[in-house]
């Protein structure tokens, strides 16, 4: 499984890495960022629209993310963890923003829930960010790093039968699983980190 | 799987992958033209983003170019045979400008963004004798050329090509004047397939579509 890009925005290095963009965006590089979207710009578009259960708001979002982005771009740290986390964070505060512009224009939804003047990331976005982003650094990891994840947690295999399906040793599945579930939870550290 | 050998933390992992199993992910992509539109966006917030200026019209780089009708076409790749051709693309190629990480050019508003560089200097004295750069422009990735002193065509003409890292595979790009600076479109897929090394080489009229073997200057694009 290849994480999903966008489609049909050519860029001229698709294998750069993850660091390579973040120093490229600091650095005031209008193709390092149009290189995040191509990379990131389904798991933003994905994340806005399970938050907020409509296409176009999911797109408004989505736009204002990377416009967002190249903005404050100066406060992006160049590190190779740094993408896709912040990108993240700045999608929770434009669905947070959106959400409360709509809840405000709505004003007898408003009254009847008495919502308080201050609307932050719900803890719901933060799971839906949360979910999302762990399921696109796994399709990244690639196989069979990815393969040994998804059969060891999402089809709950023993690992014992991984090792038998794969043709691997028994210790190094335990190794990929062990280095697998650490990529990830750094991976998450870096997009809590900007809820 | 049982996992009483996960820490906490990477049992937290691992329950939110079990979501995955009653919850596939099914990835939305943004609707085609928003890449456009945030162009635009960060255009209007600051005005010297994107490229404004002349806009080159697409036979106003010289009649010279005619002579390959299929300019349209995506150039195919030439397998060269020439050995001295390849004794000199084994040597001769100039160490890039930066291999490894990616060097991001600052912006050329006048044109476009700049995506790479190269120095052309000669393959027997390295005196710098032009430049190479990529470009993206709104038509899209244009290779650009600018010599430091104009140089010479005689009875011949030039020609601009793209080698492969493999030192054996090229493609022409198209004719220079050698005169001023001129750009050849080109394709990303091009550059990624490793055609990075700029050629331009002496050529005669002799109906002979490959590289005469007479390499002016070279230099390889930091992709």
């Amino acid at each position: 499984m290849a994480p999903p890009t966008v489609s049909g925005v050519e860029v001229v290095w698709p294998d750069c890495s993850d660091a390579d963009v973040a120093r490229g965006i600091a650095e005031g590089s209008a193709e390092a960022l149009r290189l995040a979207f191509q990379r990131w710009g389904s798991l933003i578009h994905t994340i806005a629209l399970r938050a907020l259960g409509d296409a176009h708001d999911a797109e408004e979002v989505t736009q204002q993310v990377f416009v967002s982005a190249w903005a404050s771009r100066r406060q992006l740290r160049p590190d190779p963890e740094a993408l896709p986390g912040w990108l993240v964070g700045i999608a929770k505060h434009r669905i947070a923003d959106l959400r409360r512009m709509r809840m405000r224009s709505d004003r007898r939804v408003a009254a009847a829930h008495q919502l308080s003047t201050q609307t932050t990331s719900t803890s719901l976005d933060d799971r839906v960010a949360e979910r999302l982003v762990l399921a696109y650094e796994l399709e990244r990891l690639g196989d069979p790093r990815a393969a040994i994840l998804r059969m060891a947690f999402v089809e709950d295999l023993p690992q014992a039968d991984i090792a038998a399906r794969l043709k691997l040793p028994l210790n190094t599945v335990k190794s990929h699983v062990r280095r697998g579930l650490a990529e990830l939870r750094q991976r998450l550290e870096e997009v809590s980190k900007h809820g | 799987m049982a996992d009483p050998d996960l820490t906490p933390s990477e049992r937290e992992i691992a329950d939110t992958l079990r979501f995955l199993a009653h919850d596939p992910v099914t990835w939305v992509e943004p609707p085609a033209g928003m890449w456009s539109r945030i162009q635009q966006a960060l255009s209007a917030a600051e005005p010297a983003l994107g490229t404004t200026g002349d806009q080159r019209s697409p036979g106003s780089v010289g009649s010279v170019r005619q002579l390959h009708t299929t300019r349209e076409e995506r150039p195919r790749p030439r397998n060269i045979t020439r050995r001295s051709l390849l004794a000199v693309a084994a040597g001769g190629l100039i160490a890039g400008l930066g291999l490894g990480a990616i060097s991001w050019q600052q912006l050329d508003s006048r044109r476009g963004d700049v995506l790479a560089t190269a120095e052309l200097t000669p393959l027997d004295a390295p005196d710098q004798l032009g430049s190479a750069q990529v470009l993206r422009t709104p038509a899209g990735l244009e290779l650009r050329l600018a010599a430091a002193r104009p140089f010479e065509v005689q009875s011949g003409y030039i020609e601009v090509w793209l080698i492969n890292r493999d030192g054996r595979r090229m493609v022409s790009v198209g004719v220079y004047s050698g005169q001023s600076t001129e750009s050849f479109p080109i394709t990303a897929d091009l550059l990624q397939q490793g055609y990075v090394v700029v050629d331009l080489s002496r050529e005669v009229f002799d109906d002979d579509p490959t590289h005469s073997g007479n390499s002016l200057v070279r230099g390889q694009l930091n992709v």
